[in-house]
């Protein structure tokens, strides 16, 4: 076991390690650098002239070859320095530590929510296999499956906005949007936080319904159910000792890759609902090449993500003791 | 003879969905004797597993008795399992306690996240008032019982560290655990090669010996019926048509299905070589459209065309002690083996 845990450590730094690459080499892919992006687009149609552009090149050691950039980089990385955002004018320590926690407040809520609904039905359903319920949840899960969240988001703004007079852009009510810390603003938060949570949670929240569905009534045919019903155990008990046992395992061990998932995720609806979250940063930033925070939230994603797997798998071996540590 | 320990009469377990009614089970009666070893046999699908299961009252959905009496002898008194909700505690105290029951594949009849350990002492805690230490003494005992190596090790191990007969050990163990009064062996040797399958039946035999409790032996194989057990009922579409001593059965079968299933057996020396198998002729009919008369006439070589179409036959006693369930039973002339034949 100690043996599995520090060879996979290891894989995970030379997996960081590539992903790092990787992330350099794709986010200076689109022609140009972040200065041709600025001089053409954010800068607002100012005039550069070509020493101006050099030095903001210079400026940004953009002029400097691929290889001297990346090095300079990750190791500034590793030494926990992110360097600031051509974009913003701010370090990228600072841009993400404005938005990750509210990220979080978002995702981890959800993440936690999605299983508690989801398992619970999923085992009901298999248990009462065509029953109304079964119908209605299978039928509400296919339509969270089916509308886009982006759309959902849509429906659920007109609906807030229409018939409860809730604000449902942004997290925060206007009157706390730039008010410090506070427990009224931590209240409002709470208040905000249900129509993001519903819209990213509902797609996964059908998924995992509909994998645990399935498990369940695979595993309900198997024999070994068939003895514990004849060793005289009660339904309920040897229900939850057996099949759902069996069946869990395999969706306990998603919940590593939810969170990296979720986070990325968020985007689209984070850019309808105006939510200052991760998504909508990371996207501005690949539009104008903005390296450094890309860089660093890329890596930041991957290795929640490689993380997550770990977790994942440990939780699977734990799970199922015929999975064998390689 | 000794005092009876169940009695089943006119059973009736119908599965009905849209598709329409199957008979797994019709009208079948017999009487098992405590400390007797009684052979259930007839070609798969004849219902051998769903008349087990009725028993236990742990028939898969949609199957459901829907007649008959299965009646439990215990302290004098007689428990109609029939009559029982098959979620009630009454059942479920009987069950793994009283009758316990063997499954044919060992495999997956065991849970794959579970130790065999856990799984015989939750049996052993569920029906007798044990500590943990002493369910799991109780359980290395019944391992060793039932000839596992080493069981102080093997308890913490899981079923797929384990080969298919040890597994097949592990489930008589999990069995005989509560020290049941009939245990209940659904083709426990099928899903095993000729050698485990000879060390389990030799370890079954040893422990009917030792422990004196009844044993329903169910199999489609008379090979092994003829090694294993006193008394012999042939089940066909649901129904016994014959029912004899295993000696009488294999001498002089009474029932032409009998007949048939009998010179069915590979048999050393019997055939040529490149000789075909006497393979009973025809095929069972569609479970879903049963003809009328005896439900074997379409395969029988003594169909009259007449009276085995439209009359069912019943059961009756041919011999002192042999009954069968056919119109024309002592007067078709049916050749039996000799029993040594049919044991390889
Ligand atoms: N779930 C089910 N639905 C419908 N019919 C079933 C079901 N299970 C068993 N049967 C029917 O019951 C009959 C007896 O099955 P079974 O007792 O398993 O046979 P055996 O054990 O003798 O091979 C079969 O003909 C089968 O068609
Ligand atoms: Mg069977």
């Amino acid at each position: 076991m100690t043996a599995y845990v520090i060879r996979r450590f290891l894989q995970m730094i030379v997996i960081m390690l590539i992903v790092s690459i990787v992330a350099f080499i794709v986010i200076q892919l689109p022609p140009g650098d972040f200065v041709d992006a600025y001089v053409t687009t954010i800068s607002g149609g100012e005039t550069f002239t070509q020493e101006t552009i050099d030095a903001l090149r210079a400026q940004f050691g953009l002029d400097e070859p691929f290889l001297i950039q990346y090095v300079k980089w990750i190791s500034n990385v590793l030494r926990g320095n992110y360097g600031v955002s051509f974009q913003h004018q701010r370090t990228v320590a600072d841009l993400l530590g404005e938005r990750l926690p509210l990220t979080l407040a978002i995702t981890l809520p959800t993440a936690v929510l999605v299983y508690l609904i989801a398992i619970p039905i999923g085992i009901y359903s298999a248990l009462n296999q065509y029953s109304l319920l079964d119908y209605l949840f299978s039928f509400v899960g296919f339509i969270g499956l089916a509308i886009p969240n982006f759309l959902f988001a849509i429906i659920l703004l007109y609906i807030g906005s229409q018939y409860f007079d809730a604000n449902v852009a942004g997290l925060f009510s206007p009157e706390y949007e730039l008010a410090p810390w506070s427990f009224g603003k931590f209240l409002d938060l709470l208040s905000n936080l249900w129509i993001p949570v519903i819209v990213v949670g509902t797609a996964g929240t059908a998924g995992t319904i509909r994998v645990m569905r399935g498990m369940m009534l695979d595993e309900m045919r198997q024999p070994y159910v068939e003895t514990a019903r004849a060793k005289g155990l009660s339904e309920a008990r040897l229900i939850f000792k057996y099949p759902v046992r069996v069946a869990i395992s395999p969706v306990l061990s998603t919940i590593g890759f939810v969170l990296p998932a979720l986070i990325s995720g968020t985007a689209i609806v984070a850019i309808v609902l105006n939510l200052p979250t991760t998504g909508p940063l990371l996207l501005n930033a690949l539009l104008a090449q903005d390296m450094l925070l890309a860089g660093s939230m890329i890596l930041f994603l991957s290795l929640l993500t490689v993380i997550g797997t770990f977790v994942s798998d440990l939780l699977l071996i734990w799970a199922d003791p015929r999975i064998q540590f390689e | 003879m000794s005092a009876t320990l169940l009695e089943v009469r006119n059973l009736q377990t119908h599965f009905v969905s849209e598709l329409g009614r199957v008979r797994a089970v019709d009208g079948a009666s017999f009487r098992l004797e405590s400390g007797q070893t009684l052979g259930i046999v007839g070609e798969s699908g004849c219902g051998k597993s769903i008349m087990s299961r009725s028993i236990l009252r742990i028939v898969p959905h949609p199957g459901e008795i829907v007649g008959g009496k299965i009646l439990y002898q215990r302290d004098g008194e007689s428990i109609d399992l029939a009559a029982l909700d098959p979620k009630s505690a009454e059942i479920r105290a009987i069950r793994g306690a009283e009758i316990a029951m063997v499954f044919q594949e060992p495999m997956t009849s065991l849970s794959p996240v579970h130790t065999i350990g856990d799984q015989i002492s939750e049996a052993i805690r569920l029906h007798q008032l044990f500590s943990k230490a002493a369910a799991r003494e109780r359980t290395i005992e019944v391992l060793s019982l039932v000839g596992m190596p080493r069981p102080e090790g093997i308890i913490d191990r899981y079923p797929h560290e384990l080969s298919g007969g040890m597994r097949q050990r592990a489930m008589i163990a999990m069995a005989l655990s509560c020290e049941p009064r009939l245990l209940i062996a659904d083709e426990p040797t099928t899903a095993l090669d000729v050698t485990t399958q000879a060390q389990i039946l030799a370890l079954l035999r040893r422990l009917q010996g030792e422990l004196g409790m009844a044993i329903m032996f169910i199999t489609h194989d008379l090979g092994v019926i003829a090694q294993m057990t006193d008394h012999v009922i042939v089940m066909y579409m649901g129904r016994i048509v014959e029912s004899a001593d295993v000696d009488s059965l294999f001498y002089q079968p009474q029932h032409p299905y009998t007949g048939a299933l009998l010179h069915s057996i590979p048999r050393l020396g019997s055939s040529q070589p490149g000789g075909k198998l006497n393979v009973i002729r025809g095929s069972i009919p569609d479970p879903y459209a049963v003809p009328g008369g005896c439900p074997f006439h379409n395969r029988c070589r003594f169909n009259d065309g007449d009276r085995c179409q439209s009359e069912t036959p019943i059961m009756r006693e041919v011999r002192p002690g042999q009954f069968a369930s056919c119109h024309y039973a002592g007067e078709v002339d049916l050749e039996g083996i000799a029993l040594a034949e049919a044991t390889p």
